[in-house]
């Protein structure tokens, strides 16, 4: 069989195609991307506070968080069941999970105050903080309950199972109080 | 026309208040029909000649004698002196030259126009007018002190005293004609800095402001450095109270005080003593009940320094020694009342004031905070209260309260609450070091 020769001109048509392809290809690839989930920190209209939601193509589909103060989210991680994220405010850096549940997303006692917040400065200058402040700092969850903690490169992990142990130690020590305070009553 | 001098010793470069470059030479320029292209402020030392120079031009086709007649001062009238002025193309330069009398020594003085007529003469003796010049002109109780060693952990400064246009209008203006240490440091912060009945007090020598204390951009949780310094404060034109002290100091310093310095305020030097540490411990439990577990102790701002911040509440704050905790009204950007699962209520209880240097109702916990203390009196420019005569002069009409922040958590609801564990009394209860 002879092929037909193509023509110079169906070869430029054929790049042409290819290019076109491509650039769909491309738009379909970021309109997707732009559909992902993801967390976003918003104000409530009817309360002023600062709302942490989920939004899938700007549409919220929960709400976690609820502060009266700023936030700002610096880390997220999510599984099918889990969303834990790290976050700014104006005093501290904090860890929040929540895990799926029949009834919804529920808070994790896993969560907590990761270190006090180093951009931070104080009404008057102390020099220390100064220097302190300085210093570049990146937290990450790495892991479910695990955070890295990096201050000028050098790293330290931090297991958030030990907020749920401090908080448990707690609790007892709230229990023997009151039974104390019973025991001084009587 | 030119002023001149030794710097710093006798002609004092003044910087200009936003960009920080100085005013240089010639400091007054007019054109040929009188319109003024240029009139820059001028200081010196008092003690000290002022020193000019000039350049006329001239259709005079022979030498002229120049002369310069000043303001009055202590002294008599301040004369530049007659110097012979030869013409060439078409001008006449006024030599370099002393003023005759100085200014008055130790004095601190002012003038908005600081004229001087300038007269010619063919003969020295009979003299014709042509012309004014006019300058802001400045003159320091003393000669400016800048120390050559500054830093946050030498003087609290992070930056160069530098004769700022408005330091040097804040210092000469109120405190004209006081040749006392100090007098001019209380005049200065009386008619200056201190509340009579407007907030509205600090403005820069452009006439741009109030300047501001707390006002925006100056929010948490990134303040530069910037709101720290005399600098950042007049670009700004707005500061923190580290921002205030600083800028009154510099005041200071550039009339020559050399003994003044920054006073740090904190309840207990960021830390809670282990005393008031049981304590805050036990009012969380019967405050909080079982939500005990929902708060959470911030560490003190001072990164090293391990325990529990303490923090103090400036006025005004609606407290009781029976309620020991209270919405925080600055950390929390819409603080509202909240209700336990007990019942109790963690209210707002913020009130208007007290106002600090343009703004009505700054912030009103800390941490800690600068005042500026000389001859053992302490002087508060954030907030323009009146001079103190001891530390606790200063905190008992400032303070409410004192204790720290906690951080409430109960599952996605997030607040600080501050914790007071003590109202403030007539005793010294804060730490103000020096």
């Amino acid at each position: 069989m002879i092929l037909p020769l193509k023509p110079k001109l169906n070869l430029k048509l054929y790049i042409m195609k290819r290019y076109l392809f491509s650039l769909v290809f491309l738009f379909l690839t970021i309109h997707l991307i732009s559909q992902s989930i993801k967390l976003d920190s918003i104000i409530d209209k009817n309360d002023g506070c600062f709302l942490l939601v989920l939004k899938l193509n700007n549409e919220i589909l929960d709400t976690f968080s609820k502060s009266s103060f700023k936030i700002k989210l610096i880390d997220s991680y999510y599984t099918d069941n889990i969303i834990s994220y790290i976050y700014e405010a104006p005093l501290h850096i904090g860890y929040d999970k929540y895990i799926k549940t029949d009834s919804g997303w529920v808070w994790s006692n896993t969560s907590g105050m990761i270190a006090r917040n180093p951009s931070r400065i104080t009404s008057a200058p102390i020099p220390a903080l100064i220097k302190e402040s300085k210093k570049k700092r990146e937290y990450k969850i790495i892991a479910d309950d695990l955070v890295s903690i990096k201050v000028d490169g050098v790293e330290t992990i931090k297991d958030c199972n030990d907020f749920r142990i401090e908080r448990e130690a707690r609790e007892r020590e709230y229990q023997e109080w009151i039974k104390k305070r019973e025991q001084e009553k009587k | 026309m030119n002023f001149t001098g030794t710097n710093n010793s006798n002609y004092i470069p003044i910087t200009r208040d936003v960009g920080g470059l100085q005013y240089q030479a010639p400091q007054y320029v007019v054109d040929n029909v009188g319109n003024v292209i240029t009139r820059y402020p001028v200081a010196y030392v008092s003690g000290t000649k002022a020193k000019v120079k000039a350049v006329f031009e001239t259709s005079a086709i022979s030498d002229r004698y120049i002369r310069g007649l000043g303001p009055n001062i202590t002294g008599g009238q301040i004369l530049f002196p007659s110097q012979k002025c030869s013409h060439e193309s078409g001008k006449m330069t006024y030599k370099e030259i002393k003023a005759d009398i100085e200014f008055t020594n130790n004095t601190v003085d002012y003038w908005d126009d600081f004229e001087i007529k300038w007269q010619f003469s063919t003969d020295n003796v009979n003299w014709v007018d042509m012309g004014t010049s006019k300058n802001q002109m400045y003159v320091t109780y003393k000669e400016p002190y800048i120390p050559s060693a500054y830093g946050w952990d030498i003087d609290g400064h992070g930056e160069e005293t530098k004769a700022y246009h408005t330091i040097l209008h804040l210092g000469c203006k109120n405190a004209e004609g006081q040749n006392t240490g100090n007098n001019v440091v209380d005049i200065i912060y009386n008619d200056g800095f201190k509340f009579v009945n407007n907030h509205d007090k600090v403005y820069r020598a452009d006439g741009a402001g109030p300047i501001k204390y707390w006002g925006a951009p100056t929010s948490n949780p990134t303040i530069p450095e910037y709101y720290w310094k005399t600098s950042g404060l007049l670009q700004a034109l707005s500061g923190t109270c580290g921002g205030w002290a600083v800028f009154y100091e510099d005041v200071l310093r550039i009339q020559g005080i050399k003994t003044s310095t920054i006073s740090t305020v904190t309840y207990t030097e960021y830390v809670l003593s282990s005393s008031d540490l049981t304590k805050l411990d036990s009012d969380i439990k019967s405050f909080f009940g079982n939500e005990e577990t929902n708060v959470k102790k911030l560490p003190p701002d001072v990164q090293g320094y391990t325990g529990t911040r303490s923090d103090f509440f400036v006025k005004k704050w609606n407290l009781n020694s029976t309620v020991p905790f209270v919405m925080n009204e600055y950390e929390n950007s819409n603080p509202s009342d909240f209700t336990l699962a007990n019942g109790k209520i963690i209210k707002v209880e913020e009130q208007t004031g007290a106002s600090g240097q343009g703004n009505i109702d700054p912030r009103s916990e800390f941490e800690n905070h600068a005042i500026v203390k000389y001859n053992n009196k302490y002087y508060d420019p954030s907030y323009g209260s009146a001079i103190a005569n001891d530390a606790n002069s200063w905190e008992t009409p400032a303070l409410d309260g004192f204790g720290s922040i906690v951080f409430y958590q109960k599952e996605a609801k997030k607040s600080y609450v501050n914790w007071v564990g003590h109202l403030n009394d007539t005793s010294p209860q804060a730490k103000i070091k020096p």
